[in-house]
């Protein structure tokens, strides 16, 4: 009885904790990008210091565009995390009395060394004796800093960025007036829309997603607030931000109606194709600048520059390769991701891939054995060149969690339904779905005596974004997409993916696909 | 003059190294703490004057860190700063309530203004 009890807490905890990982597919996405594109940040802020040696201009220039591009991704990954938090869970204000004067002095700092790029100059004003305001700050500094960002950015040349506060009957007033492009005419009722770009802006910039003043109306309003402007083509934009300086009760937003799971998708889909979209191109450039500062076609470089470099051009690949991974993630969930079916032999589908992999496996000295079944095997339905995906994806993973000295081996055997419904029986984790493909199944197994997975997150693996702790410990750079995706294209051929796997011993991994 | 002592729990040895290579090496010696557990232990050891804390380790996370290091009387008064990738107002509020002397998103700041900060919350601690 005890057992049983114990027995239904795990199952349950499990659910919670599947649900947790699914619902949080946009912040976890967000992390993974983020996650590169901070260390690149970084590097790229040791190299232009000088700190680790001085570089000619020529290089300093390249630098400094990647700098660019790094900027702009965290930019839309950032605007882009806010937006869907913001439609997935609401606002969960927590307001206090704030010093905005403090506040804004703050942001005005931290926005000084972009001005002085852009040859803009801000200047601030408070009157005397402001009262505090009731709002959080932890939503609001980001909506002052984007409209200030903002009004540097479209300010052109010569550009004045005037900001005052003053008290305005029970409010605060925020002005933040530029001399930039203005906002045309027949635009002005949409600015405040989800993805808005004044046709001005596109032809003078390039960067920016359009969020900043959806999500600035949003929050403010929940805050107590409001939010005007007036504008002038080519002559000014006056924002004015009304905050208010009392206890107000927390602006209920219309609460979107229980999400429901399509709703979520459709979000996810939408978060994942601007991001590809967004970034597919800054990361090209990015790679290529990078390859001409590797080649010293530039100039030379010390070992501690080509050090940095390096790292950069591998977290540059990382985000290439997230990105490739989001676009076929987005493309499963869109019912967009085709498969061509023919019939084909697998073994000389596996042949090719396990010739692309010897030099690799050669690097950490895995053996790889590729067991040919000796009976005469039948052809099976497959699309060659997605097949070829998943065996890669199977034999890569294969080989990354492998150590070194280790073995890699694999084997087709032939299956009917009914082997696959015992098979499915004794697994631990997942099951086999389809058993009904009358001539039977080729099962490919690809074993490893890599690290091996834990029970507890055998359950997991096929989740998107799934990474083994152990994994992390590891300098494996996967995306945790793999796995996911390759279960889908499986799927969609009418075959399964299971395996098994103990720890510090291995895992064998099977595919099933039907018999032609 | 002993060097001053810091502490940096995260999991991306390269990210430490650059946060190494942007405090002076004069002054500051960066000690290396890949795991939570790991964390609390060199902190009780060390006693750094700092502690920079990621939260996306493996194993135990961040918070349960922080929460550990504040439970503890050798470590309850050393100043952590939280440096993740995630920066999402529940998370930020969380690391601040367990204690957290600041939260800082990585993508917001330039690695000098993180060391400026460590710099900054070690000499207030003095």
């Amino acid at each position: 009885m005890k057992k049983l009890k114990k027995e239904e807490k795990n199952k349950r905890e499990q659910t919670i904790r599947l649900e947790d990982i699914k619902s949080d597919f946009i912040t976890v996405a967000s992390h993974q990008l983020r996650t590169p594109i901070s260390a690149i940040r970084w590097s790229l802020d040791t190299l232009l210091s000088g700190q680790v040696g001085d570089l000619l201009e020529k290089q300093k220039e390249i630098v400094r565009e990647a700098y660019q591009n790094n900027n702009f991704m965290v930019k839309v990954v950032g605007d882009l995390l806010r937006v869907s938090r913001l439609e997935e869970k609401g606002l969960d204000l927590v307001p206090r009395f704030t010093d905005t004067e403090k506040l804004i002095e703050k942001l005005i700092v931290k926005h000084k060394t972009f001005a002085k790029a852009s040859n803009c100059l801000i200047t601030f004003a408070a009157e005397p004796g402001l009262p505090k305001v009731y709002i959080d700050p932890l939503y609001l500094e980001p909506v002052i800093s984007a409209l200030i960002d903002n009004a540097i950015r479209y300010s052109r040349k010569k550009g004045k960025v005037k900001i005052d506060l003053k008290k305005s009957r029970k409010y605060l007033l925020i002005r933040i007036k530029d001399n930039g492009i203005g906002i045309p005419e027949n635009q002005k009722h949409l600015i405040f829309s989800k993805f808005f770009r004044g046709v001005n802006a596109i032809k003078t910039q390039t960067e920016g997603l359009g969020l900043n003043l959806y999500l600035a109306k949003k929050i403010i309003e929940a805050s107590g607030g409001k939010i005007r402007f007036i504008s002038q083509e080519d002559k000014r934009t006056i924002f004015f931000i009304y905050l208010p300086a009392y206890k107000t009760d927390l602006v209920k937003l219309p609460q979107e109606k229980k999400e429901r799971p399509e709703d979520t998708l459709k979000k996810e889909r939408e978060f994942v194709s601007i991001t590809v979209h967004e970034l597919k191109e800054p990361l090209g450039t990015t790679k290529w600048s990078l390859e001409m500062l590797k080649s010293q076609k530039s100039g030379k470089l010390n070992k501690e520059q080509l050090e940095l470099i390096n790292q950069i051009y591998r977290g540059n690949e990382r985000l290439l390769v997230l990105v490739r991974d989001l676009l076929n993630l987005a493309k499963l969930q869109q019912g967009k991701f085709e498969i061509e079916p023919q019939i084909i032999k697998l073994e000389e589908a596996i042949d090719d891939v396990i010739n692309g992999f010897q030099a690799k496996a050669r690097e950490k000295n895995i053996k790889i054995q590729w067991q040919k079944n000796k009976l005469k095997l039948p052809q099976a339905i497959a699309d060659p060149n997605r097949i070829a995906q998943v065996i890669t994806n199977l034999i890569s993973n294969a080989i990354k969690y492998t150590p070194r000295n280790g073995k890699v081996s694999l084997s087709l055997d032939q299956k009917t339904g009914e082997n696959l419904k015992r098979i499915s029986n004794t697994l631990l984790a997942g099951r086999i779905n389809f058993t009904d493909n009358k001539k039977g199944y080729l099962v490919l197994a690809v074993k490893d005596t890599g690290i091996g997975i834990s029970p507890e997150e055998q359950n997991k693996l096929f989740t998107r974004f799934f990474r083994s702790k152990k994994v992390l410990n590891s300098d494996s750079e996967g995306t945790g997409l793999g796995l996911y995706i390759t279960k889908s294209i499986v799927n969609l051929h009418r075959g399964d993916i299971w395996f098994t796997s103990k720890l510090s011993k291995g895992s064998t991994f099977y595919i099933s696909l039907p018999i032609a | 003059m002993a060097k001053t002592k810091i502490l940096v729990v995260e999991d991306d040895k390269s990210l430490v190294k650059i946060i190494e290579g942007a405090l002076d090496p004069e002054k500051f010696k960066v000690i290396l703490a890949m795991e939570a557990d790991e964390g609390v232990k060199k902190a009780r050891l060390e006693k750094p004057a700092v502690i920079v804390l990621d939260i996306l380790l493996p194993g135990k996370n961040g918070f349960d860190c922080l929460s550990n290091l504040k439970q503890q009387k050798e470590t309850r008064e050393i100043p952590v700063i939280i440096l993740s990738n995630l920066g999402q107002s529940e998370e930020i509020r969380k690391g601040l309530e367990l204690g957290a002397t600041d939260y800082l998103v990585k993508t917001d700041f330039s690695i000098n203004e993180v060391a400026e900060k460590i710099a900054w919350a070690a000499a207030k601690r003095k």
